[in-house]
């Protein structure tokens, strides 16, 4: 696997507050890779220190091969784009002329990346509409635009999803997939929407009080997600007493759905059991564990392991 | 003597004003060659930027920055390209095995079979996944086909006057099983009188064929089509599984919305291709979960 970027070892700490202590990220070429974490896990802290705002206490970190101490890092941190916290926009310029100072900061020979960058967000018909009149979406869109001026090959996105209504995420989702396929940019976006993040992430790293917990891909995540067998059945108590004879471990939520975790559970035999103790099984389905319960699931058994 | 003495002065001052011009330029020299071994191998999307003014130096920047952005579009197209064959070939043997496995497990019946009517059954059901594979083969030869070329050349003919209320009935009469089996009642309203427009005769048979064909797949409930005497025709269905993102995309080539639905996506895209030739438009909408596909021919002079 070519990674594009990886930390070792990263420690942080603003005075004696230990922000990050030893994150590894290893983000493979041309992924998505979503960071998660709860508010404060330390996801802003370890995109600052890879975009150049920060410098970490210990540790170290390679973009394309170059690690932070050689002196080319700066010709490489030129192939990374980033959004951390509010994107950086001027409020009294229009679309055009926010990307075109960009441009110019990035001494780009020529300015026909504008027009393009502006159709790719959606902002093309924005005309001289300042900045600071646009909405928290549009906000959001031309921060990613100004990130995309310099066509580069990571963009690290913090947040970028926060505040937007349905239709903002779907095509901020559709735009990043897009990109991805069609240029091959390596995206490292964090995300508390869950949900969300695993529509776009292909490969994932768990954040939690500054440490990493789990890094994993999307096909290995979803092997290790727990299959669960819902039933609706006509009396819950018989058939309580029936899962808690066999062992099993249940769930019951909401209309009486019972939710059973068992990875090896024949559902025919379940329903043959059932009616043997006179149970009517009206509805089943299976399903897969969300993402969210996992991550809920690996921060309880990493505090599990911290507290014996 | 102070002439000399003047003359010197300015000669140093433009010796030092080309001294740094030269070092500027030297300094451009490095940063166009700065990543170029990446650039060049495709490594990196990242363009070429300057910190001089100079109109040559940026010059040079544009062209390579331009030639730089083919080369890496080439290189994401010949991979895209791999991809999307294998997935085709993944996609075929699955829609080849269906039919294949069926045929077999009734072979095997026949073998214990003594019984002649249901011997007789089981070759009418043989017969009937034949011609599954037989549709699946023609699919497949006409997406190769399409695969191979570069660009997909499209049959273009000369303009001529057709009617395009005609062309719509006869269309609509060859899908009228497929959607009575649906369960679909269209509802159609075409102007009394022949509407004549200009376009090529089989094109035009084509793009009718390929739209009708598109909503029939993906139509649940219903579908209307609605002519008006000016030659613009609306086809409207519900289409649950769209999204106004989705609907952008239709007539993308290969973009197919469901993969179980055996399509090649390139029914809509073919059309497109043809009634712009035509001198035409065709444009999708999406409003309240209904797709909304809207076609206008050229009229006739």
């Amino acid at each position: 696997m070519e990674y594009i970027l990886t930390t070792d070892n990263i420690c942080k700490s603003y005075g004696k507050a230990q922000v990050l202590k030893d994150v590894s990220l290893h983000i493979p070429k041309g992924a998505i890779y979503g960071l998660i974490g709860k508010n404060g896990a330390g996801k802003t802290t370890i995109m600052r220190i890879i975009s150049g705002l920060q410098r970490p206490n210990s540790g170290s970190y390679a973009v394309f091969g170059v690690q932070n101490d050689d002196i080319i890092i700066n010709n490489m941190r030129r192939r990374v784009g980033a959004i951390i916290e509010n994107p950086a926009i001027y409020k009294d310029l229009s679309a055009y002329d926010n990307l075109k100072v960009q441009c110019m900061n990035l001494g780009l020979p020529s300015y026909e990346i504008i027009d393009e960058l502006l159709k790719t967000v959606g902002l093309e018909n924005t005309g001289k509409k300042t900045a600071g009149k646009f909405s928290l979406g549009m906000k959001q869109r031309l921060g990613i635009a100004i990130a995309l001026c310099g066509s580069p090959d990571i963009l690290i996105l913090d947040e970028p999803i926060n505040g937007l209504d349905p239709q903002g995420i779907i095509e901020i989702r559709e735009m990043l997939l897009d990109l991805n396929k069609t240029k091959g940019t390596t995206i490292l976006i964090s995300s508390h929407l869950l949900d969300e993040l695993s529509r776009v992430a292909d490969n994932y790293g768990f954040i939690e009080n500054g440490k990493i917990i789990k890094e994993i891909s999307k096909e290995d995540l979803e092997k290790s997600l727990r299959k669960s067998t819902s039933i609706k059945v006509s009396d819950i108590d018989k058939t309580i007493t029936f899962l808690d004879g066999k062992g099993l471990e249940y769930e019951i939520g909401k209309d009486n759905d019972i939710s059973i975790f068992a990875d090896d559970l024949i559902p025919s035999d379940l329903v043959v059991d059932l009616a043997g103790k006179g149970i009517t099984v009206t509805n089943i389905s299976q399903n897969e564990e969300t993402l969210e319960s996992y991550f809920m699931n690996l921060i309880s058994d990493g505090k599990g392991e911290g507290n014996v | 003597m102070l002439y000399l003495a003047a003359a010197a002065i300015v000669l140093s001052i433009a010796v030092i004003i080309l001294l740094i011009k030269c070092l500027l330029l030297r300094r451009a020299f490095d940063e166009l060659t700065r990543d170029i071994k990446d650039q060049a191998r495709g490594n990196t999307t990242v363009p070429v930027t300057l910190t001089t003014s100079d109109s040559h130096a940026r010059n040079a920047a544009i062209v390579l920055n331009e030639e730089f952005k083919t080369l890496y579009e080439e290189k994401m197209r010949y991979e895209d390209g791999n991809k999307r064959i294998s997935r085709a070939v993944t996609g075929i043997s699955h829609d080849l095995r269906t039919p294949l496995t069926a045929i077999n497990s009734y072979l095997d019946l026949m073998d214990e079979e003594k019984d002649e009517t249901k011997r007789q059954e089981y070759l009418d059901r043989i017969k009937n996944r034949t011609e599954v594979l037989t549709d699946l083969t023609e699919e497949l030869f006409r997406y190769s086909s399409v695969a191979d070329k570069e660009e997909y050349t499209i049959f273009s003919g000369s303009r001529e006057a057709v009617d395009i209320r005609k062309t719509t009935e006869d269309c609509l009469l060859s899908f009228y099983k497929l959607l009575s089996d649906k369960g679909i009642e269209p509802e159609i309203s075409l102007p009394d009188d022949p509407v004549l427009v200009s376009c090529n005769k089989k094109a035009a048979d084509r793009i009718i064929e390929n739209v009708i064909n598109n909503a029939v797949k993906y139509a649940d409930k219903d579908l209307s089509v609605d002519l008006d005497p000016e030659g613009v025709i609306v086809f409207k269905n519900e289409a649950p599984d769209l999204s106004p993102v989705t609907v952008g995309k239709l007539f993308d080539r290969y973009y197919t919305v469901s993969d179980q639905k055996k399509s090649t996506g390139l029914g809509l895209f073919i059309a497109r291709e043809l009634m712009e030739q035509n001198g035409g438009s065709i444009d999708a909408e999406y409003n309240d979960g209904r797709l909304i596909i809207t076609l206008k021919f050229a009229a006739q002079q």
